[in-house]
Formats: structure tokens, C-alpha cells, sequence
């Protein structure tokens, strides 16, 4: 009677994650009210939509990005993509912020027809990338995460690789479904780090690190500066450490 | 005819021993403290089920339902945190989850009708009805569904979540997909709603 009774939020989570990233073309279509708004439809973006202005030294190949720009690791910064293996990278040195795209798929159009938003000032930054389901997309970012920035890193379906060691400020990372990888330096990239994870599994690697399955909502304490909140919707998170 | 009367007295008679084999019901844990109106509740929850409801007079009450057997030592110790200094009361719950999540609980607090709402919650359902005041909820992953009785009384309302469905029904306004966000600014009002979820639907409903 217990499980009937307790079971169907866990049933509801799972179905509304399913309904939600695995119908990702129909559910995710963004109204066209809100410009900033991605639409995960796997099509290219019209020339009309696109909010990319080309720079000398931008690299565009057909499935090859470098995109370099300038940006001080403070203010905000909003990463959002549809499909793909999203590696993200702190360099507390860094004066910029890198993006580079490889695809290995030839049936794709070329690479820069998927970026729907890339506007990046030295205090704001916005990457929206809506590659199709199917394709095989890395995309890397190396950036400074300094106190003082907001960040958010949002993926659709994929494997996220965040390595937050470096790293300070506000981040949140949302990742719908797929596999997340969190390095962390011990305690010390965070000073409060919350976990969830709809359905799926959290494997802490780290020293005493507890590992939990099916609904996760975890609080932790660190040393370092700024919060970390990972959302999984489904799929699994580990925390590792160097 | 009369094997179909029998039948039906069977019938009859085996329901209403079904009736008497129903299981009892896991019992709730009820607390009750005083809160003035204008007061705030800062609330934070792991996982389940929460609503948080209009009460009566100047009380906020907990009530915890576990959704299996738990002795009350256990349940209590679910609490984290329940004070009231002055107009702020502060809730803590760690509910149960890992290995054994099909035993969980759902959550009720109410309150007077006007609180301030300052909530977190990790993964689950929260639904706010009846509760005038600033609210600033966050919602890790679920369905996070906001009640507002007068529109005009809000001169800012806000919802945004990062996957999924922002809805604001009272100011007509919907977005979906990545990122998306509703907002609502008004020169009327003096409370401000700030509603976001991670990953699921918020929405913002006429009470």
C-alpha cells in the first residue's frame, strides 16, 4: 500500500522528464515571444533568428567552431544546448571566454548554421546551440568564473563535463537527460552546493562520499566561494575529485 | 431471481468486509505554533510533496503525512528546524528519499493569510494557495504552482524555469522550451512574486 501510495510522484517526475527531454522537437518548441528562447526543433537557425555577429579570427568550419571573445569571469552568463557534450572548463586566469564546436556527423549542415544565440559582452554572455538529436556534438567552453558571476549551463540531452575547480560565483547547472560529471576540488569550489536529481543515480567519489538512486535532493557545506546547484532531470551525476 | 437477490446480498456482504480489512492509514504528525499576520516563513525541503495553504488566524501548522508506517521518534526527527522568532518562522525537513523512496510524506503548512514566503525545495511538487505577501520560491525539479488571489496587489511577478513550462495565467503570459520566463510589472501592488524551477513547469495560477 506504501509503495502505491508514495509511488506516484516518482512516476509523475519520471513521466513529465520523459514527455519533457525525450520529446524534446515537440515539447521544447519556444514560443516566438520570447526571442531568447531555444528551440530544440533539430533544425538549423534561419539567418533571421540567428543573433551572431561574425568577428575577425572567428574560426567557422563546416564542422569546426573557435569562437574567442573577451569576458572578465563577472556579471552573467546564460549556456543553454539542445544536444550534445557540453565540456565546460574554469580558468581563473583567463581574460576570455573560448567556445569550440567539433562535429563528427557529415549529414549535419555546417556548425555555425546551429548557433542560435552567441552574444558575449565582457560582463554578459549568452550561447545558445541547437544541434539536431541525433548528431554528434562536443562543444567546449574555457572561461573565468570569478566571483561576482551568475552563471547557468543548461543541457537538453547529453553528457556534461563541468569542471569547477577555479570556480566561484552563482553557478547552476541543468542538465535534462543524460550523464553529468561534476569535478570538484574536495570541498573548496563551493561554499554550498545542492544536488537534485529526478530520477536516476549520484555517485560521490570523493572521500566519504555518499552515493543515492532513484529521487536525490542533497545539501552540502564547502570551503570555497560562491553555490553550485546541479539539476539532473534524469539520468546520473558523479562528483569526482583530482 | 431469487439466486440474483442472494448474489447481490453476497455481493453486499463481501463489500462491506472489504470495508472493514482496509488498512489503517499512517498517522500524522501535527504541530502548531503562533505567527502574527505580516509575518515570514523561510522554509526549506529536500523532497515530496509540499503545500503550503491558508490557515486560520494567527497560526502556522505543520503536518507532516508519511506515506508508510514510521514510529513518531522518526518522523520527528524529519524536522530539522520549526521556530518562530518573532513575525519569522523557519522550517527544516529532511523527508525520507534514498533507498527506500516509495515511503516518503507529503507536507502541509498553513498559515496566515498574509505571510511573506522565502522556500526552497530540491525535487518534488509545491503548490502555494491562498497566501498574500512577497514570495520568492525555488523549485530544484517538479511542478511548482503559485495561487494569487489579487492580481493587483503584486506589482512584480516573475516565474522562469530552465527546462520546461512558465506559465502566468493571471497576467496572461506563457513561454516553453529552454529558458523560459514570464514577467509581470505593475505600479500598482506592493507585494513582489519571484517563482523558478530548474527543471519542470512553474505556474501561476488565480486562486
Amino acid at each position: 500500500m506504501a509503495y502505491r501510495a508514495c509511488f506516484p510522484l516518482i512516476r509523475k517526475i519520471a513521466c513529465v522528464l520523459v514527455l519533457m527531454v525525450l520529446g524534446a522537437g515537440a515539447m521544447m518548441r519556444a514560443e516566438e515571444k520570447n526571442g531568447d528562447n531555444i528551440n530544440c526543433d533539430g533544425e538549423p537557425v534561419t539567418a533571421s533568428d540567428r543573433q551572431y555577429q561574425q568577428q575577425a579570427g572567428d574560426v567557422l568550419e563546416p564542422r569546426h567552431l573557435e569562437i574567442i571573445r573577451p569576458f572578465t569571469g563577472t556579471g552573467s552568463l546564460n549556456v543553454s544546448v539542445c544536444n550534445a557534450e557540453l565540456r565546460v572548463r574554469a580558468m581563473p586566469d583567463a581574460k576570455e571566454i573560448k567556445l569550440s564546436v567539433e562535429i563528427s556527423d557529415k549529414s549535419v549542415k555546417p556548425a555555425a548554421d546551429y548557433i542560435h544565440i552567441l552574444r558575449i559582452a565582457p560582463d554578459n554572455g549568452v550561447i545558445h546551440l541547437k544541434f539536431p538529436n541525433d548528431s554528434h556534438v562536443i562543444v567546449t567552453l574555457t572561461l573565468p568564473m570569478n566571483n561576482g558571476l551568475e552563471s547557468e549551463f543548461n543541457l537538453g540531452k547529453g553528457d556534461l563535463n563541468f569542471d569547477a575547480i577555479g570556480s566561484a560565483g552563482a553557478r547552476q547547472i541543468n542538465v535534462g537527460y543524460g550523464h553529468a560529471k561534476l569535478l570538484v576540488e574536495g570541498d573548496k569550489s563551493y561554499s554550498s552546493m545542492e544536488v537534485n536529481i529526478g530520477m536516476g543515480s549520484l555517485h560521490d567519489h570523493r572521500p566519504g562520499g555518499r552515493d543515492g538512486h532513484f529521487v536525490i535532493s542533497r545539501n552540502y557545506s564547502g570551503t570555497g566561494a560562491g553555490s553550485l546547484e546541479v539539476n539532473v532531470g534524469m539520468g546520473s551525476l558523479d562528483i569526482a575529485q583530482e | 431471481m431469487a439466486i440474483v437477490l442472494a448474489g447481490a446480498g453476497a455481493l453486499r456482504a463481501q463489500d462491506a468486509s472489504r470495508q472493514k480489512l482496509e488498512l489503517p492509514k499512517p498517522t500524522p504528525l501535527v504541530i502548531s505554533k503562533s505567527l502574527p499576520e505580516n509575518g515570514t516563513l523561510v522554509m526549506e525541503v529536500n523532497v515530496g510533496e509540499v503545500r503550503v495553504i491558508r490557515g486560520d488566524g494567527q497560526t502556522i501548522r505543520l503536518t507532516i503525512q508519511p506515506q508508510g508506517f514510521y514510529d513518531d521518534v522518526t518522523v520527528q526527527s524529519w524536522i530539522r528546524q520549526f521556530e518562530v522568532a518573532g513575525d519569522r518562522a523557519s522550517i527544516d525537513l529532511k523527508l525520507p528519499k534514498e533507498n527506500d523512496n516509495h515511503r516518503g510524506a507529503s507536507v502541509i503548512v498553513s498559515l496566515p493569510a498574509q505571510t511573506d514566503l522565502k522556500i526552497e525545495m530540491g525535487v518534488g511538487d509545491l503548490s502555494i494557495k491562498g497566501i498574500e505577501g512577497n514570495k520568492e520560491l525555488h523549485l530544484g525539479i517538479g511542478d511548482l504552482t503559485v495561487g494569487v488571489t489579487d492580481r493587483t496587489k503584486y506589482n512584480e511577478i516573475r516565474t522562469g524555469t530552465k527546462l520546461g513550462d512558465a506559465e502566468d495565467a493571471v497576467s496572461h503570459q506563457h513561454s516553453d522550451g529552454f529558458f523560459p520566463k514570464t514577467q509581470h510589472t505593475s505600479l500598482e501592488g506592493i507585494y513582489k512574486l519571484h517563482a523558478t524551477v530548474g527543471i519542470g513547469d512553474v505556474n501561476v495560477v488565480q486562486d
